[in-house]
């Protein structure tokens, strides 16, 4: 074969070795540079995101600090108000108690209710920052519902008193009496919705209902529902109403009132026992808030002993627009036979229908009607069966109490709407004459024993003095006054107390230090010591205990709460 | 135009005929390149088309059956250089298909400077598809060739209708299945 076709052909192959080494040269040359440029791309990146990384630790630093800042100006604050929200409250207090015309009653009794409704304001907001901060924390206590429930049905009935409705409470039965939970902030929730409910009700009635959903040994889930048909809300305005400083509608804030935290914090308090918040609503038909929250099961067990209502009988009688369905389910529920009967009934006039029943039931209002014919002889009746009726209203005030005058005799037994299976059972044994062991709640009677007790009152503010001690003076106490710890402990010293009410910030000593020192001398350990404080955040009350304070009172000072606080730790020991 | 086109065509005309004629076709055609001809080169595609004259010259085979069946074989070559483009193929439509929008992508990422002819596919049925060439190099015939080397690559009996432009730089195919 011809030797320089082969040459030929190495040389081809030759050139094109060289062409792709070059070829291959230049690909190496730009993959370097291409990992050489992104190098320096994640190195720029690496700085920047280091660069970052600081600048928003710095930020967060900042924000914190700012935060704490709020917090503790929060807290500062929230003393600052209180402290001369008690004296408004404290004077407003003492001044009703004096010789007044009625037109300074008036005026007094309006600044007190202006003041509260400021109190109940800024309680709001230190809740919301409470909430905002994530410090809002549930307590977990046993509590009986049918206290929570009637505290409830109080409240319920002094908000009513303005609109002619009824709050209807629709518990199940399947709830055990007591359960644990935190009672204040469910309280509070459900005030709220009813509040709203009420206050939005357009004149038509408002139920609650309590539903046991579901319940192991330890645990229950109970739905709440709140419902109205009222004014209701357009889907838009349901969309904000969960949103801090918002209100259905602007105009409501005139209107209505309000600071617009309520369903805020309501939520958030919901979403810590478990539970979401859920609203059903519609424009001029009414709206119904529910929520599922989940409690444990005390092991205090209900002393409810229904077998006294047995073969007993009840009879309602009935205005022709209100029909009492549901006290009549909750009669037939505990054992009773009831029957109802229209006070327009023939039957009311001719014979005694009432001889035969156990219970009667009416409405104050039946007696208002003058134009009924029938009246005079129901009321003769009446008169002859006086101590079995139980009258039924909504709120208890001189309206009432006067149109009972209409009577020869005095009633003496009227159940409060709502009606709830608690008081309707002290109703029938006050009716019965049966008297049910007292429970270990505080009886408002027990004061008058606690008079002549001597209580040591340290607190700095001679406003506050004045208003504390005449308060504890005026219901029978002998009170000494301490101008701070160090005076405090000199006081302890000197005389025997049987109570001690210390403030917690004071000048050269103050009241965590005191109660301290006070505790740890074994002779004086037996005397209670409660704080009264402005200070209600979580933390200053946590110190407060850690100092050997076992109760407190919030400033501004709830009078009645005073005397409950104060009983409760006086009747621990012997007096 | 890719050098593997070139190194691919001389391959095959020495593994068919001989070294002479590879030689000759390179020796009385005055190349740019002197004929050294590397894959991942780029060289002008007139190149190509005076060594293909040349060898019809002296085979006395028309210019287009020569390319068409160049076409056929480097199909054939596809699959045993680039087994990875073609692993989830199995039938002439599906590989028609993966061309343009498989292995040029592929192919551009590796040379931006690649100037690739376009096979647009569109099925028309489940039997039948159209692809429409266009490229600008006059080597539709090398389509078709392969085309039809994908065919017998997949042991499949279709029916290709070729509507080939005068320029040779576009094209239709019409692809049907024989069942």
């Amino acid at each position: 074969m011809d030797e320089n076709l082969f040459k030929r052909r190495l040389e081809r192959e030759r050139r094109a070795r060289i062409e792709a080494e070059a070829l291959l040269e230049q690909k190496s040359l730009e993959l370097y540079e291409a990992n050489m440029t992104l190098k320096k791309a994640a190195e720029t990146l690496e700085q920047e995101v280091a660069q970052r990384t600081d600048d928003l630790n710095k930020a967060k630093i900042a924000a914190d600090t700012a935060n704490n800042a709020k917090s503790m100006f929060l807290a500062n604050m929230s003393h600052e108000i209180r402290t001369p929200m008690n004296a408004i409250l404290g004077m407003a207090y003492l001044a009703l108690d004096t010789e007044l015309t009625d037109k300074q009653y008036d005026y007094i009794e309006k600044i007190q209710l202006s003041a509260k409704s400021l109190l109940g304001i800024i309680n709001d907001i230190l809740d919301f920052s409470k909430v905002e901060a994530n410090k809002l924390e549930l307590e977990s206590n046993d509590f009986n519902i049918n206290d929570l429930l009637s505290t409830l049905a109080n409240l319920a009935s002094s908000l009513i008193e303005k609109h002619n409705i009824e709050v209807i409470f629709d518990i199940d039965d399947n709830i055990p009496e007591y359960l644990i939970g935190d009672t204040l902030r469910l309280n509070q929730v459900l005030l709220n919705l009813l509040s709203n409910a009420i206050k939005f009700s357009n004149n038509k009635n408002v139920k609650l209902t309590l539903l046991c959903v579901s319940q192991t040994d330890e645990n229950i889930q109970i739905e709440f529902k709140v419902t109205d048909q009222g004014i209701g809300m357009t889907e838009e305005q349901v969309k904000t109403i969960f949103k801090p400083f918002s209100q259905a509608d602007i105009s409501t804030t005139r209107k209505f009132g309000g600071t617009g935290l309520g369903l805020v914090i309501s939520k958030k308090i919901v979403e810590l026992m478990g539970g979401n918040i859920h609203v059903d609503s519609q424009l001029n038909a009414g709206s119904c808030f529910s929520f599922t929250a989940s409690f444990g099961k005390s092991a205090v067990k209900s002393n409810y002993n229904t077998n006294d209502y047995k073969n007993k009988s009840a009879l309602i009688i009935e205005q022709d627009h209100v029909k009492e369905r549901h006290l009549f389910k909750l009669l037939e529920k505990l054992g009773i036979k009831v029957d109802s009967i229209s006070y327009h009934d023939d039957k009311l006039l001719n014979i005694d229908p009432c001889q035969d029943y156990d219970f009667i039931f009416l409405d104050w209002h039946i007696f208002n009607d003058e134009h009924s014919s029938l009246l005079n002889n129901l009321k003769k009746q009446l008169t002859i069966n006086i101590k079995k009726i139980i009258i039924l209203a909504s709120f208890e005030n001189q309206k009432v109490k006067s149109s009972l005058t209409k009577l020869d005799k005095n009633i003496d037994e009227i159940l409060l709407k709502p009606i709830i299976k608690a008081n309707l059972c002290k109703s029938l044994d006050h009716v019965l004459g049966i008297e049910k062991k007292k429970t270990n709640k505080i009886d408002t009677s027990c004061f008058k024993k606690l008079a002549g007790s001597r209580i040591l009152l340290v607190e700095d503010n001679p406003l506050n003095q004045q208003i504390a001690s005449q308060i504890l003076r005026s219901n029978g106490f002998i009170v000494d006054i301490a101008e701070d710890g160090i005076a405090a402990i000199e006081a302890v010293e000197k005389d025997t107390f049987d109570c001690i009410l210390m403030d917690c910030q004071m000048p050269r000593m103050d009241g965590y230090t005191a109660a301290n020192k006070i505790k740890e001398q074994s002779k004086f350990a037996h005397i209670p010591i409660i704080a009264m404080t402005a200070n209600t955040m979580e933390a200053d009350l946590t110190k407060a205990k850690e100092s050997g304070m076992q109760g407190y009172i919030a400033k501004p000072i709830e009078v009645q709460t005073m005397f409950e606080v104060i009983a409760e730790h006086l009747t621990q020991k012997p007096l | 135009m890719k050098g593997i086109i070139f190194t691919e065509f001389i391959d095959m005309v020495e593994h068919e005929f001989s070294y002479e004629l590879v030689d000759k076709i390179i020796t009385e055609n005055s190349l740019f390149t002197d004929g050294a001809y590397t894959s991942v080169g780029n060289y002008n595609n007139k190149e190509l088309i005076m060594l293909v004259t040349s060898l019809s010259k002296h085979i006395d085979k028309p210019v287009d059956e020569l390319v068409h069946a160049y076409g056929k074989y480097l199909l054939g070559r596809f699959f045993v250089l680039f087994p990875h483009f073609f692993k989830n193929v199995s039938n002439t439509f599906d590989f028609l298909d993966t061309i343009d929008r498989h292995v040029h992508i592929e192919v551009k990422k590796l040379y931006s400077d690649a100037e690739l002819p376009s096979f647009w596919t569109q099925r028309i049925s489940d039997t039948q598809m159209q692809m429409f060439y266009r490229s600008y190099n006059p080597f539709a015939c090398l389509a078709e060739g392969l085309i039809e080397g994908a065919c017998e690559h997949f042991n499949e009996t279709l029916t290709v209708k070729s509507e080939i432009e005068p320029d040779y730089q576009s094209a239709i195919f019409t692809i049907t299945k024989v069942i």
